[in-house]
Order: structure tokens, then C-alpha cells, then sequence
């Protein structure tokens, strides 16, 4: 469904229009805390100090769709409101593209993920100021969502452009009532300049770093090099990279079941929770057996699941560009480095 | 529908294979029903969940036999468990054994240790429609006599007509009248016609290996061949991500898999 209507809301309006949301949604916004931009909860107390930084947040959305823990096995587990997440970023709406193909492709839908995915409302907002360690456009991505969100907010002067991109964030600004005009040329000029501006920032960033004519081919043919133990001398194997990826996707089901003798007093109960295809036990088998022993072979394997078996099996680039993998690495190690190296010397 | 949670099922009965080896029968509270080679998660309530591919035939419905070695957690409560007690299941999950490509066809079937448990299911699921294959041919290596499953059932095997069976353990005891030696050794023994045969393999991984690399020496087409791969499914619905093989997910592209779908990628013995 490609929607085109683009508004021009000013800012005291738009504010109106998050504080009538807060009627019928819980509401989830960055704020600018002691450690940095967090998503918090909104309330009427806190509204106004909601802020919409230039760049992505350490969190991606997919904190809230598909949380670092849940239980499986009960329907309570389920939002009682649907959620709004306001001020995702290009990144985490691709990633959620990922994440659908995983939990919501196949065979088998997850349904504590559909429900999640399903409840959730998303607000992006353009990056006028990516990040040292951003690189979307070096795999196709740009500092500006271009689809997957329910509403998109480019700030200008005093005023917001909120592009619609699907029927519920249409349906949500009607019934909310926002005062809104439609966009005007010249106010999508300015925006254009500014996105313009943000990639060319982008671009300067990542000057140093290439990887090859084609993304496909990224890590093809590359199994055996010499790269992968190299960088993995720094890695201490502490998972943030996978913990803070927005588009990993892997977990563990453990079991809370209750035990009993008879049929009738054994319960059932399954929790999930984040794991990391970089700890040690991530594939290991009963009896011992580990085919990644290695630091080096882990570090490897995340390359080749982002960038080759991914592609390969389900159509998707499993690495959007966001670099907080670079941010969380407690051993310097950049993926853009990384990606660089495999590739022959120019 | 959760595809995380469980149903009940009741021991039945618990058989004890080897020193090391026990195959519990489970009785599931509702139906449950597989294709051979297909496998399930089996939970034991408040300790955890680890896969296991049948050991019965897939002919049986109302009962499930999972023939499991003390290896880990799960396994070592698991043989502490006694008739009547429960346990969770939950599956079938992945692709089994494709019998329709087999049929008109020499079988042959290697298996090693404990990893006859999917075979025997296999066997059973052959034996059930005994008339659409050419030849079966059983060949089965275990480290030493004592370590033999399904030892009576063999008695039964090597009897039946429709099947040859060859034994051979890596070190025999007094009373042992069959080959001494790997199982790679039965391979010698007899020839089967390579233009119109299929072979299946399940073992330690490093039964795996030689054993494959021994069929391909022989002249076996890799695209023929099919291989159990062992990994640590936890989904088992191609979610979760552990069982992953290159561009595979163990659990639902296998656990079966031909060796021509596979032998380019690199951790498939480890």
C-alpha cells in the first residue's frame, strides 16, 4: 500500500496530538537522560520533555517487539494497549523487515511476536545528525525512512512534516483530530536539502570504508581468511554486539514447567530469552561436541549470518547499518573494518 | 496455536538398552503422529527441553519411543525417570526420511552407537511396506558388544528375510562371532548397485564423516546419501536460531539432509 499524504503540523499541534494519544495508547519516546537518549514511558508529567534526537538510540524497536525476555507459554504475556514507539529510526525499521521474515515467514507464525508486531504502532523520525559509527548507506540504506513505519516525522523550523505510511497512521491523525495542512512545496524542498545534508554526512563518515562492488559478496569466498582471527584477538565474547543488533533475531527456550507425578499436576511453562550465537554454548551439543569453539569462528559466523546465509535462505540483509555493534564492542571491533578487510586491496 | 508449548506424555515403560542407554516409551495425551526421521522436543518438567528423533515406527500411532543416551542435563534427569512419571513433547518438527524416493530401491543403512535409535524407527517404517524396496541392508557398529541397542529386536532382524543384517564392534569380547573392526568395515562386504540405491547414516559425527566419506569411495552418489544431523534445535521451528547450518536451519530444512545438499559447508562434522 503506498500512501503519499505529507503534512505539515506545527509543533505546539503535534504535541496536542501526542497528548491525545495518550488516551487510548501507551506512548514510548526518547528523553534525554543523565546517561543519554532513552526510551521512556510517556505520561502527562513527562511529555514535554519528550525530544527526538538526530540520530538512532542505543535501543532499537526491536526491544519492544520482540523483548530480551518473555514467557511463552501464557496469553497474558499479551500488551492489554497497543503501544506507540515514537522516534525510530531508518535502521530499526529495516531490521524489522529481518525480524518479520524470521518470526512471521515460514511455515510457523510466532504468535507472541505477531501480537507484539501487530500492537505496535511506529513513529520514525530522519537522522539530520548520523552518528560517528552509522553506515547505512553503504548497504543501500539512507539516514531517513523511506516505508515500514506507521507515521514519519521530519522536523523543520517550527513545524513537523509527517509523511503517512500506512492505513493506521492515517486512521490514527484523523481520529485524534490533529490540525494539520498539506505539505507545501517549498517546505519539502527544505527537507530534501536536509536529508540531502545528512547523507553527504554519511558519506564523509564512512570514506575509508568499502565493501566491494556488491553487497552479496561481501563475505563470499572468504571463509579461510586470515581476517577473521585477526580481529577476533580483541573479542572478549561479552555478546553485546548481538544483544544490541537490531535485527538478531536468535533465542533460548528454557523450561519453568512444574513437575508431578500425575497428568494433571504437570504444568507447562516455556520462557524465552535473547542468546548469542557469540557465547560458548550457543552450539554446543549434549556430550561436548561444539562446532564454533573458537572465538574467531564465532565472530565469523555472525558475518556469515548477516551477510550470506541470510540472503540466501530468506531474501534479507541481516545488517541494516546502524553500527551500534561498533558502539557496544568492549574490543574496538568495527564491522565496517572488518567488511573492509576481506575485501582485495584497492 | 504455541508452537512452544508442549503436550503431556506418560512413561509407559522404560527399557534399558545399554549401561548408558534406556528407550522410554511415551504414551502423548493426545495423538502424535511422524514421519521417520522427523524429530521432537522432549521436556522434562523444570529442568529443560532437548530434541530427540523417535526411535518407534512411524506406522505406530498412540505411542512415541525415544531411545536417549546419558549424555547431558536433560538426559541425566530423564534416566532417573520412572514408569508412569511425565514428560512433555512437542512436534513433529523438520523433514524425515523421504521413503517414496527409496521405493523400487537397494537400502542401505549405517548406523553407529546410539545413533540407531532414528534408524530402527527408519527400519520399522521400511519393514512396514517391506515389498516396495528391492534390498535392505542393515549395517551397525558399536564400540563393544555390551553396547548394542535394541538387542533383542536385532535377534528378530537377522532373521527376517527382508533384510541382511551386518555387525561389528571395535572391540569384541569372547562370545563375539561377528566382525571385529569401524563400521566403515561392513561396507566391504557386500556390493549393492550403485545406479539404483540410496544410503542413510546416523552415528557419532565422527562415524558420520568416514562413514560417508566411505560410501563416496565406494561410488555412492552424494545426492544419495542421507544424513541425521545433530544439532541443538531448541525451537525446532526455525525461529531461535541454534541449530543453524550455513544457510540451513537444522530444524526445519533436516534433520535430514543429503550429503550433495551439504558438503560444501564447512562445520558439518564438528
Amino acid at each position: 500500500m503506498v500512501i503519499k499524504d505529507i503534512y505539515y503540523i506545527e509543533k505546539e499541534n503535534w504535541q496536542k496530538f501526542l497528548e491525545s494519544l495518550l488516551r487510548e495508547y501507551e506512548l514510548v519516546a526518547p528523553l534525554e537522560e543523565p546517561g543519554g537518549f532513552e526510551y521512556r514511558s510517556i505520561t502527562l508529567e513527562n511529555l514535554e520533555r519528550i525530544v527526538y534526537p538526530g540520530v538512532r538510540l542505543a535501543q532499537s524497536a526491536k526491544f519492544f517487539i520482540y523483548p530480551p525476555q518473555e514467557t511463552v507459554s501464557q496469553e497474558e504475556s499479551l500488551p492489554q494497549k497497543k503501544k506507540v514507539i515514537l522516534g525510530v529510526k531508518a535502521c530499526d525499521l529495516k531490521a524489522l523487515v529481518a525480524l518479520d521474515e524470521i518470526f512471521l515467514g515460514g511455515d510457523l507464525v510466532d504468535p507472541f511476536y505477531k501480537t507484539w508486531r501487530e500492537n505496535t504502532i511506529l513513529i520514525s523520525s530522519d537522522c539530520p545528525q548520523p552518528g560517528e559509527t552509522c553506515f547505512c548507506n553503504l548497504l543501500g540504506g539512507s539516514p531517513f525512512a523511506e516505508s515500514g513505519f506507521d507515521l514519519n516525522l521530519s522536523f523543520i523550523g517550527d513545524g513537523v512534516l509527517v509523511d503517512v505510511g500506512s492505513e493506521k497512521g492515517k486512521e490514527m491523525l484523523e481520529k485524534h483530530n490533529v490540525s494539520r495542512q498539506p505539505a507545501e512545496e517549498a517546505r519539502l524542498r527544505i527537507r530534501d536539502a536536509d536529508r540531502k545534508q545528512s547523507v553527504e554526512k554519511l558519506k564523509e563518515t564512512n570514506k575509508e570504508f568499502s565493501f566491494g562492488e556488491n553487497i552479496a559478496d561481501v563475505v563470499k569466498g572468504h571463509y579461510e581468511s586470515p581476517v577473521w582471527q585477526k580481529f577476533a584477538e580483541t573479542c572478549v565474547g561479552c555478546c553485546a554486539c548481538t544483544n544490541i543488533c537490531p535485527s538478531c533475531h536468535c533465542f533460548l527456550l528454557t523450561d519453568l514447567s512444574t513437575p508431578g507425578s500425575k497428568l494433571s499436576s504437570v504444568e507447562f511453562k516455556k520462557l524465552r530469552y535473547w542468546d548469542s550465537c557469540q557465547s560458548t554454548g550457543y552450539t554446543r551439543v549434549a556430550g561436548g561436541a561444539n562446532p564454533r569453539k573458537k572465538l574467531a569462528d564465532r565472530l565469523k559466523n555472525r558475518y556469515y549470518c548477516k551477510f550470506e546465509y541470510k540472503p540466501s535462505s530468506f531474501n534479507i540483509l541481516a545488517c541494516t547499518g546502524c553500527g551500534r555493534c561498533v558502539d557496544a564492542c568492549q574490543g574496538k571491533i568495527d564491522i565496517r573494518e572488518v567488511l573492509s578487510a576481506l575485501q582485495p586491496t584497492r | 496455536m504455541n508452537p512452544y508449548l508442549p503436550v503431556k506424555a506418560q512413561i509407559e515403560e522404560v527399557i534399558e538398552e545399554t549401561s548408558n542407554i534406556k528407550t522410554f516409551v511415551l504414551k502423548p495425551e493426545e495423538g502424535f503422529s511422524f514421519a521417520t526421521g522427523q524429530f521432537l522436543e522432549l521436556t522434562v518438567p523444570g529442568v529443560g527441553e532437548a530434541p530427540f528423533t523417535p526411535s518407534s515406527s512411524p506406522h505406530e500411532k498412540d505411542k512415541v519411543d525415544v531411545t536417549i543416551m546419558k549424555v547431558g542435563g536433560v538426559t541425566s534427569e530423564l534416566h532417573q525417570m520412572k514408569k508412569k512419571e511425565v514428560v512433555g513433547i512437542r512436534g513433529p518438527y523438520g523433514k524425515g526420511y523421504p521413503l517414496d524416493k527409496m521405493y523400487g530401491k537397494e537400502v542401505l543403512i549405517l548406523g553407529g552407537g546410539v545413533g540407531m535409535a532414528p534408524l530402527r524407527s527408519f527400519l520399522l517404517g521400511l519393514l512396514g511396506e517391506a515389498d516396495k524396496f528391492k534390498r535392505i541392508i542393515l549395517c551397525y557398529g558399536v564400540k563393544t558388544p555390551e553396547d548394542i541397542v535394541y538387542k533383542s529386536e536385532f535377534r528378530k532382524w537377522m532373521k527376517n528375510k527382508k533384510l541382511e543384517v551386518y555387525r561389528t564392534v571395535d572391540k569384541a569380547d569372547k562370545g563375539w562371532k561377528e566382525t571385529e573392526g569401524v563400521v566403515t568395515v561392513l561396507l566391504d562386504k557386500f556390493e549393492v548397485d550403485l545406479e539404483n540405491s540410496v544410503a542413510v547414516v546416523c552415528g557419532p559425527p565422527i562415524m558420520m564423516k568416514f562413514g560417508t566419506f566411505k560410501l563416496i569411495e565406494l561410488g555412492h552418489k552424494p545426492e544419495n546419501i542421507y544424513l541425521s544431523m545433530e544439532k541443538n534445535m531448541s525451537c525446532g521451528v526455525g525461529k531461535c536460531g541454534h541449530c543453524a547450518l550455513g544457510r540451513f536451519f537444522v530444524c526445519k530444512d533436516g534433520p535430514v539432509f543429503t550429503y550433495d545438499m551439504i558438503k560444501d559447508i564447512p562445520e558439518i562434522w564438528d
